[in-house]
């Protein structure tokens, strides 16, 4: 197979914006603009399960998830007031996401830690104890996978595979172009890959 | 494997794939083992991404919202001081200490007392309110929701609200406290000495139950029904149904379906939507939180303790008020609570047809002076932090023997804003006798005691600073006696409190809120509050310590 011979294939599309969700999200920050932080509170509510299941895949952090998602809704209160509109508030809101999950990305690489070690204590364990069990070993060896990225590659590769956002919206979210998103994201895929492989091996001959 | 042929055969397992390039990579794929072999592995890696995609993280969203609402309180409430607050609040100083040398000339001195129309301050049959000690976001609900503030009190009907931001300490008639969490709804079915009732719609109350005799003690939330003796425990209404923890004493959980469970200290009941019951263990956040409610029982007690001890040496009974255990003072007698029975002159004693006040013993005028700032804060009783300034008339009282004669005209007299020590090492010695005309600016507070006070001679400063000590004061070295003793976790909020809006004792809470994480083994806290002490004060009494911690 070569790159001559097939068609390139087609990212999947930004999906139409959420209606009531988002209309009532902007609503908030109108709200939060005037500061109401009964409005904030709204808006936490709404949105701070999402943020935490992002920053959970951005990261992988298993001890300070609730430092960040606290960080994280610290920054977007900050920034707020320059919200224009000019994306949909989830897109901004990932974008802070972001912002936190590389910052705490950059900082824990520097201290060379192993940050998966203990990614199943750190699930939710449901009704079902061994879809739970299987549900951990799969986190566990996707953010293990997924600490073979680049942080940056790593953002854009858990927005769209786990995050289901397209292209542009990441492109919006992360502050960089759609071709650098999707390169970004081909490699991280093919990296992604590579590492789930080996670590497949890995537990094959190490059971 | 290159590049294209992982995007491809990605794009293929994703569903990215137009349907003739489908086609066209599924035929290619026919003749191509190796390419076979790549597409089961991006096959796999996408298996285990749908089922990471499911995996929630486990996250303690009570502390979280707690956290995430103080925080944001703190911001909008920075955001929204002006740059111009400082200078206005200096100005602001000088203006209310003007204000208050006028206002409290004798000649005005009885206009501040309370007016006849005021209900009496001391009223023995009186039903106890319910007293708000902390209210932070609290709002009650009603047609209109209205906010509530620490000191209102509150009574049986009231359906109380916290905000994400909200956090309530509640003194019930019973001498009862509960804390309200955020995010909190809680109705006051019945709030009497002698019977309690509270219903939880939503969040969680944490209850420290006293011992006192009454009908009942009972929490409902949803179809459940828990009965309380005397306990510290906690009960939480959420979308999973409804948890009650008890860290100390026992509790008998009756459930709608008429089933029965007690829960001993240290156990954690889960009763699910579907009444389905799991008994397990108290997490460490209840623990903690239900170690603060502890931390402000023990705070009251601890103060209630120096009111009756300081009764007894002085002859006196420590004044009572229908709020509670201890003294209330309305929003104006806060204003100026310092009592300054060693001024060199004698007070104003007030005119017994102009005070209103009922008491059922022989009543005594306590001499005041004008506070020493209207900022000046306090450790409450509910473990949290008022404005004002703290009581000074019952620890005024542990005087020795009292003398005949008024206080000296040499005896030292406090200036200006002072530190802690200072302030509380100038506290009262004696009762004054009945001031002339002449007498210094006063102002008149009533105080309940079995007999006349006698006038006390002046007691040696060192002395009087080592009997004389503000709740704060108090609260501080409870809580760095916690340290050795453990359980020094009670005291963090109340210390945070503390290190943020006092004048005085800031260091030493912010100091000792380090101290503590250290103790716990939490390095991260520590070294955020050693670091967050040497950026407050980089030439603190501690700054050694912090920056030993540091590392620098």
């Amino acid at each position: 197979m070569t790159a001559e011979a097939l068609p390139l294939p087609r990212l999947v599309p930004t999906p139409p914006p959420t209606g009531q969700v988002e209309a009532r999200l902007l609503r908030l920050v109108d709200r939060i603009k005037a500061d109401d932080a009964l409005a904030f509170e709204e808006l936490y509510r709404l949105t701070r399960d999402d943020v935490a299941r992002t920053l959970f895949h951005l990261t992988g952090r298993r001890n300070d998830l609730d430092d960040l998602v606290q960080e994280t809704y610290v920054r977007l209160l900050r920034a707020v007031p320059s919200f224009r509109g000019e994306s949909q508030f989830r897109t901004f809101l990932y974008r802070v996401c972001a912002n936190v999950a590389l910052m705490h990305l950059r900082w824990w690489r520097r201290r060379r830690e192993d940050l998966t070690d203990d990614v199943p204590e750190q699930l939710s364990i449901g009704p079902d104890p061994e879809r739970a069990a299987q549900q951990a070993q799969a986190t566990r060896l996707v953010h293990r996978a997924l600490e073979t990225l680049s942080a940056k590659k790593r953002v854009v590769f858990v927005y769209h595979e786990l995050c289901g956002m397209g292209p542009e919206e990441i492109a919006q979210a992360v502050g960089a172009s759609y071709n650098t998103v999707r390169s970004r994201l081909h490699s991280a895929r093919l990296d992604f890959t590579n590492a789930m492989k080996a670590l497949v091996q890995d537990a094959e001959v190490r059971p | 494997m290159i590049r294209h042929e992982t995007e491809r055969l990605w794009a293929l397992a994703a569903d990215e794939l137009e349907l003739d390039d489908r086609r066209y990579v599924e035929l290619h794929l026919s003749d191509c083992p190796e390419c076979r072999d790549a597409l089961e592995a991006v096959e796999l890696a996408r298996r285990a991404l749908e089922s990471a995609k499911a995996a929630s993280p486990s996250i303690d969203w009570l502390s979280t919202d707690e956290h995430v609402g103080s925080l944001v309180e703190k911001r909008m409430r920075v955001a929204a001081r002006p740059r111009w607050v400082p200078f206005a609040f200096a100005g602001g100083l000088v203006a209310v200490a003007a204000g208050v040398t006028f206002v409290l000339w004798p000649s005005e001195a009885k206009t501040l007392e309370a007016p006849p129309s005021e209900p009496p301050l001391v009223q023995v049959s009186q039903p106890r309110p319910v007293r708000v000690e902390l209210a932070r976001g609290l709002t009650r609900v009603s047609a209109r929701s209205e906010p509530v503030s620490a000191g209102e009190t509150l009574k049986s009907g009231d359906v109380l609200r916290t905000g994400v931001a909200g956090k309530a300490f509640v003194h019930l008639p019973d001498s009862s406290h509960v804390r309200v969490a955020a995010a909190t709804q809680v109705a006051l079915t019945r709030a009497e000495a002698d019977d309690v009732a509270l219903t939880l719609s939503r969040g969680r109350v944490s209850v420290r139950a006293s011992h006192e005799q009454r009908r009942a003690f009972v929490v409902h939330a949803g179809d459940v029904a828990v009965h309380v003796v005397g306990t510290i425990f906690s009960v939480e209404n959420g979308a999973e149904g409804v948890e009650v923890a008890v860290a100390e004493g026992e509790v008998r959980v009756a459930s709608g379906e008429g089933k029965e469970a007690a829960v001993k200290g240290g156990e954690r009941l889960s009763i699910d939507p579907r009444g389905r019951t799991k008994l397990g263990r108290l997490t460490p956040g209840l623990e903690r939180e239900l170690s603060e409610v502890q931390g402000v029982a023990e705070a009251v007690t601890s103060a209630e303790q120096q009111v009756v001890t300081v009764a007894a040496k002085g002859g006196r009974a420590p004044a009572k008020q229908p709020g509670g255990l201890l003294p209330r003072l309305s929003t104006d007698e806060a204003r100026a609570r310092q009592v300054t029975l060693d001024e060199p002159a004698p007070v104003q004693a007030a005119p017994a047809p102009a005070t209103t006040t009922v008491t059922v013993e022989p009543e005594t005028q306590v001499e005041v002076e004008p506070l020493d700032g209207p900022g000046t804060a306090f450790p409450s009783l509910a473990g949290g932090y008022t404005r004002g300034v703290p009581y000074r008339n019952e620890v005024a009282l542990d005087a020795p023997a009292p003398a005949p004669a008024a206080a000296p005209a040499t005896s030292p007299k406090p200036e200006g804003p002072a530190s802690d020590e200072s302030e509380w090492a100038a506290l009262p010695k004696a009762q004054p006798a009945p001031a002339p005309a002449s007498a210094p600016p006063t102002l008149i507070v009533p105080m309940l005691e079995a007999k006349p006070a006698p006038v006390a001679a002046p007691t040696p400063a060192p002395l009087a600073t080592k009997t004389s000590k503000s709740l704060e004061q108090v609260f501080l070295e409870k809580a760095e006696a916690s340290l050795t003793q453990g359980g020094c976790e009670r005291y963090l909020p109340g210390l945070e409190d503390i290190a943020l809006e006092s004048q005085g004792a800031a260091q030493q809470a912010r100091i000792l809120r380090a101290r503590c994480f250290d103790a716990q083994l939490r390095p991260k806290q520590a070294m955020s509050e050693y670091a967050k002490y040497l950026e407050a004060y980089p030439k603190g009494r501690f700054a050694d310590e912090a920056r030993s911690a540091l590392g620098q």
